[in-house]
């Protein structure tokens, strides 16, 4: 078999394990969700149109990102674990592409909102790469959001200190260009695992 | 008249410079380890952050190369209002981080690893941002062993720690990997 190939089927049944994982916890649609004749959910329709406000303060929707790749990832700022290892993931992505990065656009959306203000998302994300994009919004933008791309979130507090923590779902997402999902790639895919898979719909 | 040479050129003040710069490095190597009775702490690293972000990480190697298990029981630091040690698991795809109740045991002859992904000491509420190339005081409590003082590199924010400074791809996904397999 040969190694692009390889990786193609492991992507294939790494995404229809994921979805089958989404679909136990989150509650989608029956019309959302398209099956093989054995009943095997092979696609889930998410994404789409959203209102949020991007690390320089100013509005985007979907549209301004239409004619690039997107890789969106989901998290906030005061994760000091795994969030910095997906983001310097995102980064080494676009390393890897090389040229053909810049027709990837990297976003961050932000699920801690409330403390993830623009200012603070823009300090953060250049710690990592220039070109990430990060994006927050109103408590219910983000909610919006996350419920399109079927991202699970919730606060949990911490009752001794004022300090609050989020659990979160930690897919990164591949959207093409005309804004469609294409990709889903569990935490801790490999950067190379992630570019290759790039390419492949490069190419077409 | 070399000697005059040398000095003309400067090349006699790059030789002095390049000296110090290779004794500076092997002390810093040489300071990233601590020894507390049968426990050697070893290469503690933490990361950049943005001064608005009000948590941090370090991580930590401990060997214990005596026939006596033990625990670490508290951390603290002067970078911090606060510090636990905290885990990071996968639950289905959905990140979770709690704090470690009991410590985390170092079996006798056998060493533990906090790394990205798995085990770490959590600093909540930084008193000032932590810039890569700086240090954090941080003190681990064993149960046994007793206290020691060390410090931590910062390396930048997306680091995946001393040996894996300068590799790109590869590793990182096998070390996530067995940060799963863990839990
Ligand atoms: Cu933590």
């Amino acid at each position: 078999m040969k190694k692009s190939t390889r990786i193609g089927l492991i992507l294939a049944i790494i995404l229809v394990a994921a979805l089958a994982a989404l679909a136990e916890w989150l509650v989608i649609r029956e019309d959302d969700i398209t099956k093989n004749p054995s009943g095997l959910i092979t696609s889930v329709k998410m994404g789409g149109a959203f209102n949020l406000i991007d690390h320089k303060g100013n509005a985007v929707t979907e549209k301004n990102f239409l004619g690039n790749y997107v890789l969106v990832f989901f998290g906030y700022t005061f994760c000091p674990d795994a969030c910095p290892t997906a983001l310097a993931d995102v980064a080494l992505v676009l390393d890897e592409l090389g040229r053909d990065s810049l027709a990837v656009t990297p976003i961050m959306i932000t699920i801690d909102p409330e403390r993830d203000t623009p200012d603070v998302l823009s300090e953060y994300i250049t710690l990592f790469h220039d070109r990430i994009i990060g994006l927050t919004g109103t408590e219910n933008q983000i909610k919006d959001v996350a419920e399109k791309y079927r991202v699970f979130y919730r606060r949990v507090d911490d009752q001794e200190y004022s300090f609050y923590l989020m659990d979160h779902t930690s897919f990164i997402y591949l959207v093409d260009p005309k804004g469609s999902v294409i990709s889903l790639f569990r935490y801790g895919t490999s950067p190379s695992e992630i570019a290759d898979e790039i390419r492949k719909h490069m190419k077409g | 008249m070399l000697l005059n040479y040398f000095f003309r050129t400067g090349i006699f003040f790059k030789i002095i410079f390049s000296f110090v710069v290779v004794a500076f490095i092997q002390s810093s190597a040489v300071a990233s380890e601590f020894q507390l009775g049968s426990l050697t702490i070893k290469d503690p690293w933490s990361r950049a952050t943005s001064s608005h972000q009000m948590s941090g990480v370090v991580y930590v190697k401990i060997i214990n190369s005596g026939n006596h298990a033990d625990r670490l029981i508290k951390v603290e630091s002067n970078r911090s209002k606060k510090a636990t040690l905290h885990d990071m698991i996968l639950d289905g795809d959905i990140i979770k981080m709690h704090s470690i109740k009991n410590g985390i045991e170092i079996p006798a002859n056998s060493e533990v690893e906090l790394e990205p992904g798995a085990k770490h000491i959590m600093l909540m509420g930084l008193k000032t941002k932590l810039d890569r190339g700086q240090t954090v005081g941080i003190a681990l409590h064993f149960q046994h062993a007793g206290l020691i003082e060390i410090k931590a590199l910062v390396f930048g924010a997306g680091s995946r720690g001393p040996k894996r400074e300068n590799i790109k791809g590869g590793l990182q996904g096998d070390q996530r990997k067995n940060a799963h397999r863990n839990h």
